[in-house]
């Protein structure tokens, strides 16, 4: 958003293409891309890094006060153990979601996305190079949260490689699914509707507040249990207390193909210029 | 007295803009200059000389208040939320339905009654409240800090609206929106919980109030941020904790002593309380303290933005 003044140069066009002069991979462009997007959200390290970790503690705290000493458990496991990896999850998540998404729609809406596609980087560079950063910003952001529900009481993961497994597949996730929301959006409010209107629903929605159990038996409980996140966060909650509701090897490949999955989807959408490209 | 203004051109203004910036005592007639004279003098006005100018401007044109001027902004303020209603109504429905949806799952079958009522009896004019205020203080702030950053507050600034008309039609219109979205998010809860309303004066009334105060509280926020970064910082460290930790979700019974005792001090626990009074006819402290808190509250925020306005702190060069 502080770009906003800044004209945009154009950057002098080389008068003929040469060939690529590296590699396969343009691992310098990838990284370069890396560093502008950590130095872009660095700017904003208060809100950005502390506001989702502040979220989470005051959902912990309205959640263990309106339960008080009437709810000692939530699926047979302690109310808190139970709510704490939910709201790392759903922090990441929303985290994942929006680095991507907004970077890519403010250089899209500033025409900035010009000085990236004319780089000499294939669109999987590109995407990686987001998604990396994702990786990165969204890695400090549920480290902050899991350190602010430690405070509260979570305990170290029971299976912590299990929990980096999910956490990266999430992250796969959402970050693929915000290069898709912002290049589909015309407008800030396109993408702030799809954030409202389907991305948080989707998370609320899925067993990261509240376990299956409590939903009713039928079509409700059938509809809940198509949605992918469920396995992702009920995941994590196996492998950070060790007990969940779902069966963690299915959570585990459930997780992983909804991320590659994802990632392609955008990666063909991406490739195809696909309101980004005159 | 409204044709009065609607005759006055556009390019009346320029003109007399400029006779008043050389420090002419009392009302002198507007002379001719030049209109990069009257741009040159707009974007520096002489310190200090605020009375004078509006003196030298000539005798307004209309009554004590500028009615037209008012309802004008006002009109300006409710269109541009409503323009994007989707994302300034529509929204906050669906997040609040979220949060009356998971709450009522976590806890509903364990949480039995609060203060007589089932949970989400309990649950829903809080969640009303919270709906509220947040879009009653994002409507003012952020309206505010896009015309600064924009530049277009001078269009806010230019016309003869005072300083009086200004907050207020600030404020009513960030009021309105807290309205429409309590109204909006009551209707659609009705499908899903019981709300019955057993004082209709509460619910009016701490609805009202709720939503003037924190319009007013976005109005001296919107006047202090200088970016979007300090208005996210209010709205994420400032203006979200008072909405979640004030009884929204439990009776502050629960509360440890300490916190009880502080949790009477916090203005956002009457609104609520006083609120949730209306729905089911039990508060944790007395409506009428309530009623007079939040007038109290009321009274001196307006008073504070009035006075920034009409300071111009932040808002003039």
């Amino acid at each position: 958003m502080a770009e906003a003044g800044r004209p945009v140069t154009p950057r002098p066009v080389s008068p003929r293409p040469v060939t690529r002069r590296f590699g396969p991979v343009n691992w310098l462009g990838v990284a370069s891309l890396v560093r502008r997007e950590i130095k872009r959200e660095w700017r904003f390290f208060g809100v950005a890094i502390l506001g989702p970790a502040l979220q989470a503690s005051l959902f912990a705290a309205v959640f263990t006060l309106a339960a008080g000493e009437a709810v000692p458990t939530l699926g047979g496991i302690g109310f808190f153990d139970f709510l704490a990896p939910g709201l790392v999850m759903a922090a990441i998540m929303q985290r994942a979601f929006e680095c991507t998404a907004y970077t890519l729609m403010f250089d899209k809406l500033e025409a900035a996305i010009e000085d990236l596609l004319s780089a000499p980087m294939t669109p999987a560079e590109i995407l990686a190079g987001w998604i990396a950063s994702a990786f990165a910003i969204t890695g400090g952001v549920g480290l902050t949260v899991a350190l602010a529900m430690a405070l509260f009481g979570l305990d170290w993961p029971a299976h912590p490689l299990l929990a980096l497994w999910f956490v990266a597949c999430a992250m796969l996730l959402f970050a693929a699914a915000g290069v898709i929301a912002a290049i589909v959006s015309e407008k800030w409010d396109g993408l702030s509707g799809k954030e409202t209107f389907v991305l948080l629903p989707l998370i609320f929605l899925s067993g990261a507040f509240f376990p299956l159990e409590a939903v009713p038996d039928g079509a409700w409980r059938a509809a809940f249990q198509a949605n992918p996140i469920l396995y992702l966060i009920d995941g994590f909650r196996f492998a950070m207390i060790g007990r969940s509701s779902v069966d963690p090897a299915t959570a585990a490949s459930v997780a992983l193909v909804a991320a590659i999955a994802m990632t392609a989807a955008a990666h063909a959408l991406f490739r195809s210029g696909y309101k980004i490209k005159p | 007295m409204l044709c009065a203004v609607m005759t006055a051109t556009p390019s009346d203004s320029p003109n007399s803009a400029a006779s008043s910036a050389p420090s002419a005592p009392g009302p002198s007639a507007p002379g001719p200059s030049a209109p990069g004279e009257a741009l040159a003098d707009r974007n520096r006005p002489p310190p200090g000389t605020r009375r004078r100018l509006s003196k030298a401007l000539g005798p307004r044109r209309f009554g004590r208040v500028n009615w037209l001027g008012l309802w004008s902004l006002y009109l300006k303020e409710v269109r541009r939320f409503m323009n994007v209603a989707t994302q300034t109504v529509a929204a906050p429905v669906v997040t609040t339905l979220l949060f009356l949806a998971i709450f009522t799952l976590a806890l509903g079958r364990s949480v039995e009654t609060v203060q007589g009522v089932t949970f989400s009896q309990f649950l829903a004019p809080g969640l009303i409240m919270m709906a509220m205020v947040q879009n009653a203080f994002a409507n003012t702030s952020s309206s505010l800090v896009i015309s600064k950053i924009q530049g277009n507050i001078v269009d806010v600034l230019m016309p003869p609206i005072n300083e009086t008309e200004f907050v207020v039609a600030y404020a009513a219109a960030g009021m309105t929106r807290g309205l429409v979205v309590g109204a909006s998010v009551g209707i659609v809860m009705a499908f899903f919980v019981t709300v019955e309303i057993h004082h209709l004066w509460a619910v009016l009334f701490f609805s009202t109030a709720a939503s003037l105060m924190l319009s007013s509280i976005g109005i001296i926020a919107g006047i202090w941020a200088d970016k979007f970064d300090h208005m996210a910082a209010i709205t994420n460290f400032v203006i979200t904790p008072f909405a979640f930790l004030s009884g929204t979700f439990y009776s502050i019974e629960r509360l440890p002593q300490p916190f009880y005792d502080i949790a009477h001090l916090n203005p956002f626990f009457y609104m609520i309380d006083g609120f949730r009074y209306g729905f089911i006819d039990s508060s944790d402290a007395s409506p009428w303290l309530g009623v007079a808190v939040m007038s109290a509250i009321n009274i001196a925020l307006l008073v504070t933005s009035w006075m920034l306005v009409r300071r111009g702190w932040k808002l003039k060069a």
